[in-house]
């Protein structure tokens, strides 16, 4: 039998959901890649380490979050040089995470999967939209209703470059997937935005806001509080589906 | 209070400055402790968690289950704002609780830039900024570190200031608390019986009489039990102190990111203008074996990816290369780097530096202080232009592109003349790049000038800092000499180091103006945003105080220092010597080869004592 050797230290692809919660959800997406670095160390996962003057652990994550905003469905894939269970990952790992930071689910993946940056293009928030003044559930639900049926939702993007910063315009509606109501209150309601993420068109909870604002006028004094990612996902027509499923 | 600081989070620069809950910070139940100690850096996060003192008595105090130490960082201006709009007062790090709420709030005193920050920040808590003023409702306002030698212009301030290293100091002033609170007594009580422990000073407790000419006339005892001087303490044994290996891990990118071993401390060059090799003496050195196996633990706890050692001076700690071959040995499988700062400039340091860093990327330090050997022989430092060219040389051959160089200007007898070396050493140096590599290519020397700040407690405590007007001269001088496009360089902002030099010789009469400066705004002075020198001028003139007489004034042998009640264990004869020496451009030599008798060796431990017979 003729064995190919580069299978033979073929790499352990592990894919793991994990959340960043309170407190951490202030840090940068960049102070959690560290924290996930450190973590692994402490944990001895046995982690690959790219080549070149500045090896660092090959893990590779979705979309950043936005700093403030909580995420429970984030997605990472790790490159092992050793094999170990993925039951064992997620124990030895969550042993040496801080708290808020913690691993939810680990999968093996093969090794030639696409990659999380490249599949995952949808993302689910809920917000608590906070208002100034009470309003009528239907009210809500019906601006809602008219804002997704728009040809075109328009939002203006403040870009920082050498220091100066220029205004582009964004067409936000092809991404915008779904908006609800959940629960109402005098003063709050909880609404849930599925929208699209990634490099082919990334909608922020921030940018539906001022969409409402812009287009069903909602008065400007409305904010949205305790931003949470529910999940990351890939959507296919209108399935959403986990990153861990989508193998291909 | 948690909820408000929430809501307030969102709106500022860095938040992660304000959650703690770091890996490994310690978490206790406040109501089940019988001291609370607020540890405190007066200035932001990232800076504060780059510093060591804290994390060394921070773990050392959590370390007792009578004890909860917890952390407090300058707020950034703008949290500092939102807080004064929700009534928040300042918090600790870990349960976010009102500063007044502990027993001890214990600053760090690292640079006099940071001063309007501690009033900034006891003020911000809520507790009056006098220490007259200040009841049992209050916390006791402390500090340490090196500006806390002479303390004086911020004396009014503290209730009381530790002297020297704090380790076993500190433990015995949380045994005192307990006792204290148990005993239900005054506060003057507390402060009497502080007192009488060695290194702890009460301001209070004297009284500081003005000449006409405006110099010291005499520092009196109001209290008879109060020490004449107050002598600093030292740890004898640095292998049996407590050593922090559990060390929190930030979120943010601080300035040293990584995990530090103090290797040891002390230093035994003598330069002249160096306040912390006098400070800090004697040499006492951590064994190699201890610091392998701290090395070990630390890592184990941390995870980081690079250990440092610090030391003031690492080509001097006498195992350094067993230590690195075997930190090399045991970590940089692991892909673990190790950072040498402070080398000396030989090729020795070079082999080592290549092997510990293993990233040319970063560029090398060389601290040359001086442009001509003359110079460098008033100032001690005891290196010569062929040291720094042989080192150089052999950096460059190893593939080094970029070299850092630092100087000083204003130092006592410069003349043009030694600023043209400074010009010339840079010029050979890049003209030894040219013949190593055959042209300029890829080449990068920055140079960056200092002002000289005269320090307290060094041979250079009686010299006068080179006016203002003079320095900016100098600096054009080089601006205008050291061009080129491999050349860049760097000078650091003089009103800033004019500042410097009022208060690090500064006496009780500059509080007011501290307080005038930081009433009228002034704080992070040392952020040149946020540095505002017009603000300190008029601070200056409303107290009817001339800054220069601090700064500028060369000082008389015979006169009484406002420090003169601190002992740091160096005899003032020995600092005379040194600067009579210096003014005959005469060198000292290192006190491994020749001990110069400073009066430390009567602390009974150190290299003086390595060298005897």
């Amino acid at each position: 039998m003729e064995f190919k050797t580069w299978e033979l230290v073929a790499v352990m692809l592990i894919r793991a959901k994990y959340c960043k919660d309170e407190p951490v959800k202030y840090i940068s997406h960049l102070d959690l890649v560290r924290t996930i670095n450190r973590g692994v160390r402490r944990a001895k996962i046995p982690i690959a380490f790219s080549g070149g003057f500045n090896p660092q652990p090959k893990i590779s994550y979705g979309s950043a979050l936005p700093v403030g905003v909580k995420g429970l469905g984030e997605y990472a894939d790790f490159e092992l040089e050793k094999p170990i269970s993925p039951a064992e990952f997620k124990v030895m790992l969550n042993s040496k995470l801080p708290e808020g930071i913690r691993i939810l689910e680990a999968r093996q993946v093969p090794a030639g999967v696409s990659s999380l940056m490249s599949v995952i293009n949808a993302a689910v928030y809920d917000a608590l939209l906070v208002f100034d003044e009470p309003v009528e559930p239907e009210w809500l639900t019906r601006k809602f209703k008219y804002f997704l049926f728009r040809d075109s939702i328009i939002v203006e993007k403040v870009k920082h470059k050498k220091g100066k910063q220029r205004i582009k315009q964004f067409n936000i509606k092809p991404h915008v997937f779904n908006l609800k109501c959940l629960e109402s209150r005098a003063c709050a309601a909880k609404i849930r935005m599925t929208v699209g993420t990634g490099e082919r068109g990334n909608v922020t909870p921030d940018m539906i806001l001022e969409g409402l604002k812009r287009y069903e006028h909602i008065p400007r004094g409305w904010s949205l509080e305790d931003v949470c990612r529910l999940g990351l996902f890939v959507k296919v027509k209108d399935r959403l589906i986990s990153p861990l499923d989508y193998l291909k | 209070m948690k909820k408000y600081i929430d809501r307030v989070l969102k709106e500022v620069e860095k938040p992660a400055r304000y959650i703690g809950n770091e890996y490994n910070s310690v978490h206790k139940d406040p109501d089940n402790v019988k001291v609370r100690v607020a540890l405190a850096f007066p200035d932001v996060y990232e800076i504060g968690m780059s510093h060591l003192g804290i994390k060394i008595l921070y773990h050392l105090l959590n370390r007792r289950e009578d004890v909860y130490c917890e952390r407090v960082f300058c707020p950034w201006v703008d949290m500092e704002e939102k807080m004064k709009q929700e009534h928040i007062p300042l918090f600790s790090l870990e349960t976010k609780s009102p500063i007044v709420d502990f027993d001890v709030f214990g600053f760090t005193l690292q640079y006099e830039l940071s001063f309007t920050n501690v009033l900034n920040m006891i003020d911000i808590a809520g507790i009056p900024l006098l220490s007259r003023d200040r009841t049992k409702e209050h916390p006791f306002v402390i500090a340490g570190g090196p500006c806390a030698y002479n303390v004086e212009p911020m004396a009014q301030f503290f209730d009381f200031v530790v002297m020297g290293e704090g380790e076993e100091i500190i433990e015995e002033l949380i045994d005192l608390i307990i006792e204290w609170k148990k005993s239900k007594k005054d506060r003057d009580v507390f402060l009497k019986t502080v007192s009488r422990i060695p290194g702890v000073y009460v301001p209070d407790f004297y009284k500081i009489t003005y000449n006409d000419d405006g110099t010291v006339k005499a520092i009196e005892k109001k209290v008879m039990d109060a020490p004449n001087r107050i002598i600093k303490r030292i740890i004898k044994d640095l292998d049996g102190v407590f050593c922090p290996t559990d060390l929190i891990v930030p979120y943010m990118d601080v300035v040293h990111d990584r995990a530090v071993l103090e290797i040891f401390r002390g230093c035994i060059r003598g330069c002249r203008f160096c306040q912390a090799g006098m400070i800090y003496r004697p040499v006492r050195e951590r064994s190699v074996d201890n610091l392998v196996k701290q090395a070990e633990k630390m890592m184990e706890a941390t995870g980081y990816e690079e250990i440092g050692l610090a030391s003031l001076s690492a080509s001097d700690y006498t195992g350094l290369e067993e230590l690195t071959r075997k930190l090399l040995d045991r970590f940089s499988r692991q892909g673990v780097g190790i950072s040498l700062p402070s080398l000396r400039v030989d090729s020795f340091s070079l082999k080592l530096a290549e092997k510990a860093q293993q990233v040319r990327k970063s560029g090398l330090t060389f601290a040359p202080e001086a442009g001509t050997q003359r110079l460098r022989d008033v100032i001690n430092k005891n290196i010569t232009d062929e040291d720094l060219f042989e080192s150089v040389e052999a950096a460059f051959k190893m593939g080094w592109n970029r070299i850092k160089l630092y100087f000083m200007i204003g130092l006592p007898t410069e003349t043009y003349e030694d600023l043209q070396g400074i010009v010339e050493l840079v010029e050979q140096v890049v003209r030894i790049y040219e013949a190593a590599r055959n042209s300029r290519k890829g080449l990068g020397v920055t140079v960056s000038t200092s002002s000289f700040v005269p320090k307290a407690f060094t041979p250079f405590q009686w010299v006068p800092q080179v006016e203002m007007g003079e320095l900016e001269k100098r600096q054009k001088y080089l601006k205008q000499r050291l061009k080129g496009r491999s050349i860049v360089y760097n000078w650091h902002d003089i009103r800033t180091s004019f500042l410097e030099a009022v208060f690090a010789r500064g006496d009780r009469r500059l509080g007011e103006v501290l307080v005038k400066a930081w009433e009228k705004g002034c704080k992070f002075d040392g952020w040149s945003e946020q540095f505002r020198f017009d603000v300190w001028i008029k601070a200056f003139e409303e107290c009817n105080i001339d800054p220069s007489f601090y700064a500028n004034r060369e000082r008389n042998f015979d006169e009484t220092l406002p420090w003169d009640h601190i002992d740091v264990g160096i005899d003032k004869k020995f600092l005379i010597r040194e600067y009579r020496k210096a003014l005959k451009g005469e060198i000292t030599k290192n006190c491994r080869q020749e001990c110069n008798i400073c009066g430390i060796q009567n602390m009974g431990v150190g290299c003086c004592y390595v060298n005897k017979g």
